[in-house]
Formats: C-alpha cells, structure tokens, sequence
C-alpha cells in the first residue's frame, strides 16, 4: 500500500516535469521547424546568442580560471568574504542583477558617465548582453573550478617544483590536465545558465533585434507577434538545453571512471 | 665533508623546529614521533617552506639565508637540486610511469636506465594508479633521481607500505640508496626502519635534535628517556661501577636495558635481576618478547610466563643515559 502511495507521489513529480515539455512539442508545428528558424528574426537571435555568449564565456574562462586557482590555493584575510560574493549571482534575482549593472554602467550610473566621456555606452548594446550573461553564469563555472583546484593534491604540485617546473609549467602540466573534468563540468553549467539568461540582459540590454536580442528574448517577443516562431524556438532551446545536461552526466561518469585520487590514500601533511 | 649544512629556525603551531645538521655523502634518518617536526626540515630543504631564519646550503651554494639583517636568499624549489619523495609518493596519476620519471625533463635514454636499473621497466607504460605500493616507491625514486640531484629527500618512504612488502622494499631501497652516495635525508617514526637504511640517525622531538649518531652508539649511550624507547628500550635503576653501569633496584641512577640483553625466566630471581609481573608476550620476529611491568626481555618458552605470573629478567649488559 505504502509502496503505491509512493509511485503514485513520484508519478505526479514525473508528470508535472515532463506535461509542458510534451505539450510544447506537441503545439509546436514540427513540420514546419526548418522554416521557421530560418526566418530572419530567428536567425539574428541565433546570431546574437552565439556571439554575446562565445565573448561571455571567454570572460568566465580567462578570468576565471586563474581567479579561482587563487581563491583554491592561497589563504588570506577575506577570502571567505570574496567566496560568498562570488555566489551571490546564484541566488540573486536576474532582474536585480539587471537593474544593478544599470546603475553601475549606464548614464547616470556609478561608472556610465566616465564610461561616456571615453565613448563607452554599454547599455543596450551586445556587451551588455555580454556582461549580464557573465554576471549571472560566471558564478557557476567559479564555484566548480575553486572545489576543483582545492582536490588537487598539493604534494603533486610540490612534486613537480621540485622536479624543476616553474608554477606556471606546474600548473599547465600537472594542475590544469587534473582539474580539466571538473572545469568542463563548471563550465556546462555557466553555459547553460548563460544561453537561458533573460531577466538581467532585457532590463540591461534591452530588446533589440540583431543587435541584444538573445533566443530567449525572442521567445518572449514572439510570444505576442508569431507563436509558431516562439513555440520553434521553443523546441531548439529544449534540444539544446537535454545536449548540455547529457553532456554534463556524461562527463560526470567518465570523470568518476577516471578518477585522480592516487591510490585511496588521503592526501595527509605531516608537520 | 659536509656537501648539505642546515641551520634553520622554523616556528610552528605548537613548538620552535631549531635544528642544525651537516650531511655529507651518507644516509640521515630523521626519526621522532608525528609532528615532530621532520617533515618541515624536508620542505625547508626544497624550498616548499620558508623558515623564519637560518641558513641552507648545498655543495657550497647557498640556497636559503635570512637573518635579522644582511641579505636574503630563498631559491624557489625549481632552482634547488633536490630529489623530493613525499609521503604517499605523490605520482602524477594523468602520467604514465615514463612519463612521471620524464618529468623533469629527463631524455628517454637517461629514463630507460633508471626504469631498468630499478627493476620497473617493464611497468614504462602502465598509469600510477594499476602499481603496487613497492612499485610506487620505486617509480618515486626513479622520477626523483631522473634530475640527477644533488641531494635526495625522503619523507616516510615506506609508510603507504603494507607490513608483506615493507621488509623486502626496505631491503631494495637500503642498498640502492647506499649505491648513490649522495646526501640522503629521510624521515621515519620508525626506529629499525631508520637503521636498515640510514648510516646516522637524528632522533627529534618538538623541532629540537635530542641525538645524532649511528644507531649502535643510539643503542649503547642514549641520551635520554625518549632516545631509549624509540629504539626499544627500556629505563631502570641502576648504578654506576668502575666506569660501568649495572641494574640495581636501589639504584641512583637511571640505566637503559634492551630486550635482547635481558634474559627472562618464571619466578622471583637472584640479587640484582629485574623483577616483576608479566603483562604480555609476543612473538617478534621470530623472538618470544616478555613485557614486565616496567621493562621487556626475551625468553626461551612461554611456560610459566603467562600474563600474570611473577617473572625475573638476567640483565647481561645495561647501557649509561648520556643526558
């Protein structure tokens, strides 16, 4: 009896999850797919998505990276502070991350004006687009890449000093190839959160076609103008969001198969 | 001549580590409990601890200085010449075993010889994480003698042992390591590990070096309490008679018996044995060892030394603390 009463429970969760999906492949006019994300609306949104997220997680990865081998390596007065605002994007609501950079960016802003006089207008523009999807992505690809770094065995680092690598070759050669399967891990995660960025890129960035209008604005605009378009985009943003999460269990797998531990021995400093 | 000198003041969480020591072409064991201090003297050397002051130096070059005044050097551990083995091995495990000893930048001739002359050769391609624990010493050994260095440090090399293959990975590594000739430091907490593969032995305890020398003159005068219970001995009353010392119950002094000086048998003994209940016996290394109250012996058979039973120990030689 307790055992029916509990599929019966799960079978709500499973239905609740999967009825918009299905109804949404079910309402969208799949014979018409190609064509309508051919359609020139569709294809600036894709535009626009590729080149503002490419140029946002090229941020997340290049200042990322070496931000969060620091946070992970070194112990300073405030580090647990700097942690903590580092993940306060993931629970900071995208529409206060919106009117935030508004008023450090735009004209009359914390920064607008002198970003003005040297002829810098973000707001509304692709690298507004680019700034929000880093701001709320980057926390993601931080958090895994500082738990990363911390498992790396630091005798292995100390190893390698020893055996003539400078730190940067250490990090290269023995941190970066260790660390790879959970900072690809990271970063699927930020660039999935950052390919479904709305809230803080339309009070930021606006709503301009070609120009900051993502995949997920479109759906938006659409929703009033042309709902089969809306509904197309729909299904590419579904098939490309079940491709990420795959990929990301598929990488968990093979790093658990693949595991770095040396041997089961815990990494263990005498005095 | 001493090719490694020392002379380093680190300050730790709960003691000072103050030590000074000059290596030549010989083995030292750094040998004291956990957390004495032996494993900061190890990464001092290679440059992955900075002490508070001192001075290290290596065939004439110094690698670290610092004083109140005058100036500073600290070469970072890459421009150090030292062959680093840490505890547990550390290989690279996204390396091959080749690969690891190449490391260094090591050319596949000079890695071949190693992987050969250490027996592992026929392991070149396997991963680190497929070896056994006396194979991954070995491996360590080879990545770190790849550089050629100039000094070789050792940190517990055979504590990810399991007791089968310990005695027989001992053996290899004593024997290579009397091969090399160069200045080799390791650190253990134990004691016969330390005279199996090290000419001379550092007893620390709390940072500070209580003993130096070779393991019989450990054994034959030790410098305290500590120094004998860390090579297996035990502390008596004794006195000292015509420039020799001998257990006494009544004794002024304090004299130092080992296990295998003492002969014990059941019931009270003759003036001037060791008395006293037994505790415990035990089979060690082929050897039955009786622990009595305050002392251990050896004896013949267990008959009437149960754990209980009144015993006597035959002292034939007792050794002077040199406090």
């Amino acid at each position: 009896m307790r055992r029916a009463g509990g599929a019966l429970v799960l079978g709500i969760v499973v239905a609740f999850l999967a009825v918009p999906l299905v109804a949404l492949f079910v309402q969208a006019p799949l014979s018409d797919l190609p064509s309508l994300l051919r359609r020139d609306e569709v294809r600036d949104a894709i535009w626009v998505t590729i080149k503002t997220n490419f140029a946002a997680n090229v941020l997340i990865l290049a200042f990322g990276t070496p931000a969060a081998w620091f946070l992970a390596t070194r112990r300073f007065p405030g580090r647990a502070a700097i942690l903590t605002l580092c993940e306060l994007p993931l629970v900071l609501p995208p529409a206060v991350a919106g009117i935030a950079l508004l008023s450090a960016y735009a004209q009359g802003g914390l920064f607008g004006d002198a970003l003005d006089s040297i002829g810098i207008v973000l707001p509304f523009g692709p690298w507004a687009v680019v700034l929000a999807v880093a701001f709320v992505a980057s926390p993601f690809y931080l958090r895994q890449a500082v738990a990363t770094f911390t498992e790396v065995d630091g005798d292995l680092t100390d190893v390698a000093r020893t055996l003539g690598a400078s730190r940067t070759r250490t990090f290269w050669r023995v941190v970066l190839p260790l660390a790879s399967g959970g900072l690809v891990a990271g970063w699927v995660l930020a660039f999935a959160r950052g390919v479904g960025e709305f809230g803080a890129t339309i009070i930021f960035a606006g709503n301009v076609q070609g120009r900051t209008t993502t995949l997920t604005l479109a759906v938006y605009q659409e929703i009033d103008t042309n709902l089969d378009v809306a509904l197309a985009l729909g299904v590419l943003l579904v098939a490309l969001s079940a491709t990420v999460l795959l990929s990301y269990k598929l990488l968990g797998a093979w790093r658990s198969s693949t595991s770095t531990s040396p041997a089961g021995f815990a990494p263990s400093r005498l005095i | 001549m001493a090719v490694l000198d020392l002379d380093i003041t680190s300050r730790l969480r709960a003691f000072s580590v103050d030590l000074s020591l000059a290596v030549g072409d010989e083995v030292v064991a750094l040998v004291g409990p956990s957390g004495a201090g032996k494993t900061t003297v190890l990464r001092a050397i290679a440059g992955l601890h900075r002490p508070d002051r001192g001075r290290i130096a290596c065939a004439g070059e110094t690698w670290f200085a610092r004083g109140d005044d005058g100036p500073r050097t600290d070469l970072p551990p890459e421009h150090r010449s030292v062959g680093y083995v840490p505890q547990h091995h550390a290989l690279f495990p996204h390396l091959t075993v080749a690969g690891n000893v190449a490391f260094s930048g090591a050319g596949p001739a000079v890695v071949a010889s190693l992987l050969e002359r250490l027996g592992i050769d026929h392991l070149a391609g396997e991963r680190p994480g497929r070896l056994s624990g006396g194979e991954r010493q070995r491996v360590a050994l080879a990545r770190a003698l790849a550089r050629q260095p100039k000094v070789l440090l050792l940190d517990e090399p055979l504590a990810a042992l399991d007791a089968h293959t310990r005695r027989t990975v001992r053996d290899e590594l004593a024997s290579e390591l009397r091969t090399l000739g160069i200045p080799t430091l390791l650190v253990t907490h134990d004691f016969s590990d330390a005279t199996a593969l090290a000419g001379r032995v550092a007893v620390i305890v709390e940072g500070t070096l209580r003993q130096l020398a070779t393991p019989a003159e450990l054994v034959g005068g030790p410098a305290d309490h500590f120094v004998v219970a860390l090579t297996g001995g035990s502390v008596v009353r004794g006195t000292a008679r015509d420039g020799h010392v001998e257990v006494a119950a009544d004794g002024e002094i304090d004299v130092a018996v080992y296990p295998w000086e003492v002969d014990v048998r059941p019931g009270a003994g003759p003036p001037g044995a060791l008395t006293g209940t037994v505790a415990a016996t035990t089979i060690e290394t082929g050897r039955l060892r009786v622990r009595v109250d305050g002392w251990v012996g050896e004896a013949e058979t267990v008959a009437g030394l149960e754990p209980g039973a009144v015993a006597h120990g035959i002292v034939r030689r007792a050794h002077p603390l040199h406090g």
